[in-house]
């Protein structure tokens, strides 16, 4: 028995809010221009440095690395499409990149699960992916599924089996595409194609899309590029993600790291559109702090500075992945998760950015409790209740129940409360009470929710001879592994 | 005993403002609520009040009590409302000037239980409380203006007055009342507060007391709250009015209903206080609730409700007046996940609108329960939200290029000098990331728990003179003579 998967709520929102004038995004583009101009970023790839000499970069071979002219920048990136469409199972789970709305993705990758039975916490397995899939096909605000947790049951050929599962477990578009060991990366393409249908189809409606994170400052992961490669060749949307830290891998100024992260960024689409004009890519940067005391990882940064990331990617001409965003550095889900959860969704519809959220995860997205997910996306329908708009007409002003009613009068009998009482959209986890008026834990009620959901909502299966089909690359792509 | 500083205010400067109704919008609602306050009317039990009101062409039923106001007498009286006043406050270093620019936060009001300081036991508030959160709200930048934080309930005749004797020999910022509901109340309460101010001038040009009264749904006034509010107005300081109509059981179950019901009762209240004193600073303050359909519960902080602490902001301005919104607030029964998902949304939401004032920090279980950490927690969340809507350094210094190109790729920034420079200016939470001798983190309401400890222990702001506490002293002695309770 299968159950029908709803269909995705985007946002949208009347509220976006821009910091930067065009001349101040003008100038922070001519920073990351001249960084990449004189500075350079690190390539340690030969076929990257082949491809920049090609273009008539500047290339230091001993030290790998680029510098890269304005001019040959501002070309690379014309041929990078504003718009594409991120596919999924079916064409209604298609996410359309143009600025319009923002779609919500889980977070990732973890590598710990509280399990969802013995609350013991464990490292994550490929099961934790389906289930995670599974769970959120359900939730009509998930629009894109990134695999919270790696599979670390599968070494080398993890990632692979994170895509799979999630690609068998729910209709929605997969962030399937990470770093691999090169050889194995053209085993996600194929999964993609088989999924797809075909490799018309694959490009013209990519099930999965990648992310290569950068190395700040200024670098980026042999690894990675090779991948990345591979990924653009086949028409798989690829983003690369900054992740500098003021203070330690980037100056210890927002502007400063967002330059940083620009440069970082910008120098890997460049990179990908000389080798594949047109390769559908996206821009990520994620800064974060250093504690100044602790050293330690402060994942939380102001709004202003996600916001300018936004409009940079938009300024580049590319979408966006980063926005507001449900992840927290707290351990477990406490004061400190509710406060991040309930800031970030409230900022989703505020900052924009086509894909952000990033839902599901504790611990700087480290930890994976099951629950968790339920509970952002309560939040993050209540952000989309609470910032979608305020209409109205006549009606609802209900002027003339106002006036039967009158001054110290009650609303409890009239039609017009019995009518529309139950048009607020109350939170089932925020407003449960027990069987006494105490209300309940709201994640006690998630937990439930979520295994409601586990055990009963079954998405439409592959087909059998596609299941087959990806059994098969997965057993080619072991075999490689091994050989490696 | 030496006093200790105040810190200096901080309060939120928004770089970029939303706007969720449009003019036509607003104006639809603004002509519904003249049509309620034509055609349906206020009801008001008080015979000054209605006495006012009839003066100055208003229709009055003085057997129902029902007063209907033409919408040129509302347009007319309101038009005399000033949009920006000061609040005053003990040091003029805390005085706020609502212009426009900046958004100041109170503490919430009014509680009526708190969990013991030591004890940690569940109880009935008492003066103590309100004098121990003044000192604390004293201390935080996040707090531009306290509003007693829970009632006085171990002086039950006076207990309004002992909040204000508790409030200000506790704290040198402006404080609200929202418990002065008499006349006789009323008229101690300024006489502290000119006490404080040290002359009627400078308590008129700088008020360091105003009050907040509640409507009574649906279209009703409290008699002792009006006369309450001519007082103070008479007085100079400034008066709010607010209402708390609850969607489905004193308001239309729909969120517009409910908008323009309870903007019809404010804009009333705002009505008296002009034709009685013209220029008389008043304010808004939209706070409704949603009845929860099963339980016939509460809920101040649905999420379409919340909505409506917006559009209240922006009904304010369209009537040409400052607001106090709601923000912080929250159903949760302890700090915890809840209470902090709750809590940051109105607050951000209502910044972004260009709301004036708001209130609502550090109680919880819909406004009625003080845990003494949850003003840090709140305080938390505030800074956070302060820091979001404000800009970001653009300078050549911030961009920080030279620095970039002398690391390179691959290098670190942890011994450049503007690392060194900079890095203390970053602001983040100071409650969450702390870490214990095992490396891992501290629960943050256990460290906001100690902070509260800490700042009681050791913060004692500047407190008033002896020739004003023997006044105040004078005062209550005289207000528990005529109520009783000496």
């Amino acid at each position: 028995m299968t159950s029908k998967t709803p269909d995705i709520v985007p946002f949208t929102s009347p509220f976006r809010g821009e910091l930067l004038s065009p001349v101040q995004l003008r100038s922070l583009k001519q920073g990351t221009l001249r960084l990449l101009d004189e500075v350079g970023i690190h390539f340690p790839s030969q076929e990257a440095l082949e491809i920049f000499a090609d273009h008539r970069a500047r290339v230091d071979w001993d030290g790998q690395t680029v510098r890269i002219p304005p001019d040959l920048v501002d070309r690379a990136m014309s041929t990078a499409p504003r718009s594409f469409t991120l596919g999924g199972r079916e064409e209604r789970f298609d996410l359309t990149l143009d600025g319009s709305c923002s779609y919500l993705c889980t977070d990732g990758t973890g590598v710990h699960v509280a399990d969802l039975e013995t609350r013991e916490m464990r490292p994550s397995c490929k099961e934790d992916v389906a289930m995670m899939a599974q769970v959120c096909d359900a939730l009509p605000l998930v629009s894109f599924f990134w695999p919270p947790v790696s599979a670390q049951d599968y070494g080398t050929t993890a990632p692979l089996h994170q895509c799979h599962a999630a690609l068998i477990h729910t209709l929605k578009h997969i962030r399937g595409g990470m770093t691999v060991a090169p050889p194995l990366a053209h085993y996600a393409v194929e999964m993609a194609t088989v999924v797809a249908g075909s490799e018309r189809q694959r490009r013209r409606r990519p099930p999965i899309c990648a992310n290569i994170c950068t190395i700040a400052p200024l670098a980026h992961d042999d690894d990675g590029l090779a991948t990345a490669l591979t990924y653009a060749e086949a028409g798989i949307p690829t983003s690369f993600m900054a992740m500098p830290t003021m203070g330690s891998t980037a100056p210890a100024t927002p502007l400063g790291a967002l330059v940083v992260g620009d440069a970082e960024v910008v120098s890997g689409m460049v990179l990908l559109q000389l080798a594949h004009p047109g390769a559908p890519v996206f821009h990520s940067i994620i800064p974060s702090l250093m504690h100044p005391r602790t050293g330690g990882y402060i994942g939380e940064v102001f709004a202003p500075v996600t916001m300018i990331a936004v409009q940079l990617a938009h300024a580049w001409g590319v979408p966006s992945l980063g926005g507001g965003s449900l992840s927290t550095d707290s351990a477990t889900i406490d004061w400190q998760a509710g406060s991040d959860g309930g800031r970030g969704s409230a900022l989703v519809p505020l900052i924009g950015g086509e894909i952000c959220g990033y839902m599901g995860l504790t611990d700087s997205s480290m930890v994976l409790y099951p629950e968790k997910v339920i509970l952002d996306h309560e939040l993050c329908r209540g952000a989309y209740d609470l910032l979608h708009g305020f209409s109205f007409d006549d009606r609802d002003m209900a002027l003339d129940v106002i006036a039967e009613v009158g001054p110290r009068g009650h609303f409890l009998a009239e039609q017009h409360t019995r009518r529309h009482i139950r048009d607020f959209r109350l939170s089932k986890l925020l407003h449960e009470h027990a069987g006494d008026p105490s209300p309940r834990a709201p994640r006690e009620v998630a937990r439930e929710e979520f295994k409601r959901i586990y055990e009963t909502h079954q998405p439409r299966p592959l087909e059998p001879a596609v299941l087959a089909e990806l059994d098969r690359i997965l057993a080619a792509a072991e075999r490689e592994a091994e050989r490696k | 005993m030496r006093h200790s500083e105040t810190p200096q205010l901080e309060p939120i400067r928004p770089s970029y403002h939303v706007t969720i109704l449009r003019d036509d919008q607003l104006e639809r609602l603004k002509s519904a609520t003249l049509d309620i306050l034509a055609q349906v009317g206020i009801n008001c039990p008080s015979e000054k009040a209605v006495d006012i009101y009839a003066e100055h062409g208003a229709q009055v039923d003085r057997g129902s009590q029902i007063v209907r106001l033409p919408p040129d007498v509302v347009l007319d009286a309101i038009s005399h409302a000033p949009r920006f006043y000061t609040m005053g406050a003990r040091l003029p270093a805390f005085d706020i000037e609502l212009d426009g620019s900046a958004f100041y936060c109170a503490t919430d009001g009014c509680g009526v239980e708190t969990i013991d300081f030591e004890t940690r036991q569940r109880r009935a508030s008492i003066k103590d409380d309100v004098a121990r959160m003044a000192r604390v709200a004293d201390y935080l930048s996040s707090v531009g203006f306290y509003w007693p934080i829970v009632s006085a309930q171990d002086h039950p005749h006076t207990a309004p007055l002992h909040e204000l004797d508790a409030s200000f020999s506790n704290t040198v910022k402006h404080v609200q009342t929202e418990t002065v509901m008499d006349e006789a109340m009323a008229r101690y309460a300024v006489e502290m507060a000119t006490v404080v101010a040290g002359d009627e001038e400078t308590r008129r040009a700088r008020p360091p007391l105003s009050s907040l009264v509640c409507t009574i749904a649906p279209l009703a006034q409290d008699k002792g709250g009006m006369e309450s509010a001519l007082v103070f107005a008479e007085a100079g300081l400034p008066v709010g009015f607010m209402s708390m109509a609850n969607a489905g059981s004193t308001a239309p179950a729909t969120l517009a209903g409910t908008v323009v019901a309870a903007d019809a009762e404010i804009v009333a209240a705002m009505v008296l206080i002009q034709m009685a004193h013209p220029g008389a600073p008043v304010y808004h303050s939209l706070m409704p609730g949603i009845m929860h359909p099963r339980t016939g519960g509460y809920l101040g902080t649905a999420w379409e409700g919340e909505l409506l602490y917006a559009v209240g902001v922006e009904l304010a301005h369209a009537w040409g007046v400052p607001t106090l919104a709601g923000i912080f607030g929250t159903d949760a029964q302890v700090p915890g996940w809840q209470q902090a998902a709750e809590a940051g949304s109105s607050l951000l939401l209502t910044a972004l609108c260009g709301a004036d004032t708001g209130s609502g920090m550090g109680l919880v279980e819909s406004c009625t329960l003080l845990h003494p950490e949850a003003i840090i927690l709140d305080t938390d969340i505030y800074h956070r939200v302060r820091i979001d809507v404000a800009g970001l350094d653009t300078s050549p210094e911030a961009l920080a290029l030279d620095v970039i190109r002398d690391v390179g790729p691959r290098g670190h920034f942890l011994r450049e000098r503007h690392t060194r420079d900079h890095v203390r200016q970053r602001e983040f939470s100071d409650l969450v990331a702390q870490p214990r001798p095992d490396g891992s983190y501290r629960d943050p309401i256990d460290v906001a728990r100690e902070k509260t400890n800490a700042i009681l222990e050791n913060h004692r702001p500047q407190p008033l003179d002896d020739a004003q506490r023997a006044e105040f002293e004078r005062i209550l002695d005289a207000a528990e003579g005529e109520m009783g309770g000496a």
